[in-house]
């Protein structure tokens, strides 16, 4: 037993967080306001984190699903608009676990192709084609995938028009009732749908993860700095009990993200799912209050636009809805752990 | 990065579950004396069949094995609902770094076989959370009929687990007069049975009586019992809180696992009801635990190198806290007024939860050291 990064994971996380740094979310008032983000997405196709959990034969990095979880963690810790967690993970993901030809996934792994998923209009799972449905963290993709009554995979169009959202950071399009749509797979058989359902949760709680590791970053540095009564606000006990609880809440979230990210590859399907909702469940509840700490930390500036506080509610606010809320995995836990016949 | 066991772990795993599964007591007795007696018979089995020590190094009767046999032992442990294994982690470690090589030999057979029973003499009636404010002094006092040099000791000592059971106790005392706090302290090895040493029960909110005062009234111990130099109290001190808080997590984490596991049995089985509500908040304590366990894993991992446990520990510590408090607040609510009504096991381990966040350093203090030794916010 070994709950520890290794030396090329730590690679990964120096090089992911480099590059994350290039593709960090500018200040709230510069944010973009087109889907143009091309320069920002290249970037991540041709440095290989895109696709980089999918399959060597079919054009993807054969990367261990840990590995994919590090680069999110770092990209969330930038607060990126690069939409990678989309479009460059969990849309080639479920192209590729649900058996997409590869004249559809040869585009969408090389990123010539831009695709993301589709939820439903409660964000809690993989929309249908026929309903009105919501394509998540959608700047720059022309397609989203969906499931038909038999689980099929299908490639339907994105509406053009940015919809409303808290998270100023990913763009949300909608995907209508009547969109064109293209069967492009056979029904997937349960186990293809909870491998994605465990590899997604677990990334949503990377991306979680990453969100927390910049606020805790960010509000320290700011209380240190920070004067009152002639000293940094930071010698505070008050202020200081704050900042400590966010940071023993953000350990215990990465140590469950970390195992969450390893048990995707190396557990049964119900295994990995099991720990995935746990981490899920875990970080978007914590991922709340250390967000809220946060704010807390950094005072009054907390509540104006030009501060980034702000950025990471929103985004911990859309994470935590996305693929199923706290209730809703820990109502699922229940089910299964209080299953009569166990 | 592997969660699984290794080979080696896998087998070792194999050979404990089958031990425990012949020789683990059943439901403890609730009378202490009695309670004391079938612990005592448990760690020495523990003892005898090689589970004892793991980390220990070989060349003072351990077996030299990596933390994460810890993790395992408690795991196993805390899943067949079995008693924690002997809490010897920090005294035998501190005997071991900083005894001389006769406290080694006198000593560390005995704790290890769990033959001899020690105490950890720290907090003070005025010295909680202000450890380095004690005032129980021992002062050196040098014979003139030539017979060897002595410490006597006087002073109080409150919140002595297990003192009234123990025949000996790791002593922190104020010795040298003259130096700042941090150097004025040392550590003694002090014999309970000494003259002019009285130890008093102390019961506690949930009726049972595992801490004691120790009261000192002239009490004289050889120099020789000075464990490293004098002065080094201090250092001694901290480094032990950091064995208290690592590896013995994961007892705390077994303890808890047992408690839930219970819980669910109890649920599954239809002898509790609970509906949605109370099902989903059996969920949330799972999902706290579980990442308390995972976190705790991590923690064993980062130490395979052997480095020594660092402030980090408190970390643990309050994640252990979260856990425990949410647990048992979900255990009384979900169980009702059968908990209420029993006094039982439910109220004992309630009361247990809430003493969590004030031992071993309470709650505020673990955050300072966070705030102050992780993060690097300013002391004031």
């Amino acid at each position: 037993m070994e709950a520890a990064l290794s030396e090329d994971q730590f690679l990964i996380v120096e090089t992911a967080a480099r590059v994350a740094e290039q593709l960090a979310c500018p200040a709230p008032t510069e944010l973009p306001t087109t889907d143009d983000d091309l320069v920002g997405w290249e970037m991540l196709t041709e440095i290989g984190f895109a696709s980089m959990h999918v399959d060597g034969t079919h054009g993807g990095g054969d990367a261990h699903s840990t590995d994919v979880a590090l680069v999110t963690e770092q990209l969330a810790a930038t607060l990126s608009c690069v939409p990678y967690l989309g479009q460059g993970v969990l849309g080639p993901e479920l192209a590729w676990r649900l058996g997409a030809p590869s004249s559809v996934l040869a585009g969408i792994v090389d990123g010539t192709r831009r695709v993301t998923i589709a939820l439903d209009p409660s964000l809690r799972s993989i929309a249908r084609v026929g309903h009105r449905g919501m394509a998540w963290d959608a700047r720059g993709a022309t397609h989203a995938l969906a499931l038909d009554a038999t689980r099929c995979l299908c490639l339907v169009e994105i509406a053009p028009q940015v919809e409303r959202s808290a998270d100023i950071t990913r763009v949300l399009r909608a995907v209508d009732a009547g969109a064109a749509f293209e069967v492009v797979s056979e029904p997937a058989d349960a186990d293809a749908v909870t491998r994605f359902e465990a590899f997604a949760l677990a990334m949503l709680a990377a991306d979680l993860v990453g969100v927390m590791q910049s606020a805790v970053d960010a509000a320290v540095g700011y209380v240190k700095s920070r004067e009152q009564f002639g000293v940094a606000v930071g010698t505070f006990q008050a202020v200081q009990h704050l900042a400590a609880d966010a940071k023993v809440l953000l350990e215990g979230a990465r140590s469950s993200m970390w195992f969450a990210s390893w048990a995707s590859d190396e557990l049964d399907p119900d295994a990995a799912l099991l720990a995935a909702r746990q981490a899920k469940a875990y970080c978007s509840r914590v991922a709340l209050e250390v967000v809220e700490l946060q704010v807390q930390l950094f005072g009054g500036i907390a509540i104006t636009w030009e501060e980034r506080a702000h950025v990471r509610v929103r985004r911990v606010l859309l994470d935590a809805l996305t693929l199923g809320d706290v209730a809703f995995h820990e109502d699922a836990i229940a089910a299964t752990r209080l299953r009569i016949g166990d | 990065m592997d969660y699984r066991d290794t080979t080696d772990e896998a087998a070792f795993r194999g050979r404990l579950r089958a031990w425990i599964a012949e020789h683990a007591p059943g439901h403890l007795p609730r009378d202490p004396d009695a309670r004391v007696d079938v612990l005592n018979q448990w760690h020495r089995a523990m003892y005898q069949a090689g589970w004892v020590g793991l980390t220990f190094p070989v060349e003072y009767g351990g077996h030299g094995m990596s933390p994460v046999y810890e993790a395992i032992l408690n795991d196993e442990l805390g899943a067949a609902g079995a008693p924690p294994p002997p809490a010897i982690g920090h005294i035998t470690n501190a005997i071991r770094l900083f005894g001389s090589d006769e406290h080694k030999r006198a000593h560390l057979p005995g704790l290890l076989s769990s033959t001899v029973r020690w105490c950890q003499g720290f907090s003070e009636p005025n010295a909680g959370s202000d450890l380095a404010g004690l005032r129980t002094r021992a002062v050196r006092i040098e014979a003139t009929d030539g017979s060897p040099a002595v410490y006597r000791i006087d002073g109080q000592k409150i919140w002595t687990s297990e003192a009234v059971w123990s025949q000996w106790c790791l002593l922190l005392a104020r010795t040298e007069a003259d130096q700042p706090a941090h150097r004025a302290l040392s550590m003694l090895l002090v014999p309970l049975s000494t003259p002019g040493l009285d130890c008093r029960e102390i019961i506690t909110a949930y009726g049972t009586r595992e801490f004691a005062e120790v009261f000192f009234d002239g009490a004289e111990v050889p120099v020789e019992n000075v464990l490293g130099r004098p002065g080094d109290g201090w250092t001694i001190a901290m480094q032990l809180l950091g064995y208290e808080r690592g590896p013995a997590d994961v007892g705390w984490v077994a303890r808890l696992t047992r408690m839930l596991t219970v819980l669910e049995d109890d649920v599954r089985l239809g002898r509790v009801p609970a509906g949605p509500t109370e099902r989903r908040a059996i969920a949330h304590a799972w999902t706290e635990l579980r990442a308390l366990q995972l976190h705790v894993q991590r923690t064993l991992s980062s130490r395979l190198d052997g480095s020594t446990p660092g402030p980090e520990g408190s970390i643990d510590k309050l994640l252990v806290t979260r856990a425990e408090q949410l647990l048992n607040h979900v255990n009384l609510a979900v169980r009702g007024a059968a908990a209420i009504l029993a006094d039982g096991d439910e109220i004992e381990a309630y009361f247990w939860s809430r003493a969590q966040s004030i031992f071993g350093g309470t709650q505020q203090i673990q955050r300072n050291i966070v705030a102050q030794r992780v993060l690097g916010l300013p002391r004031r």
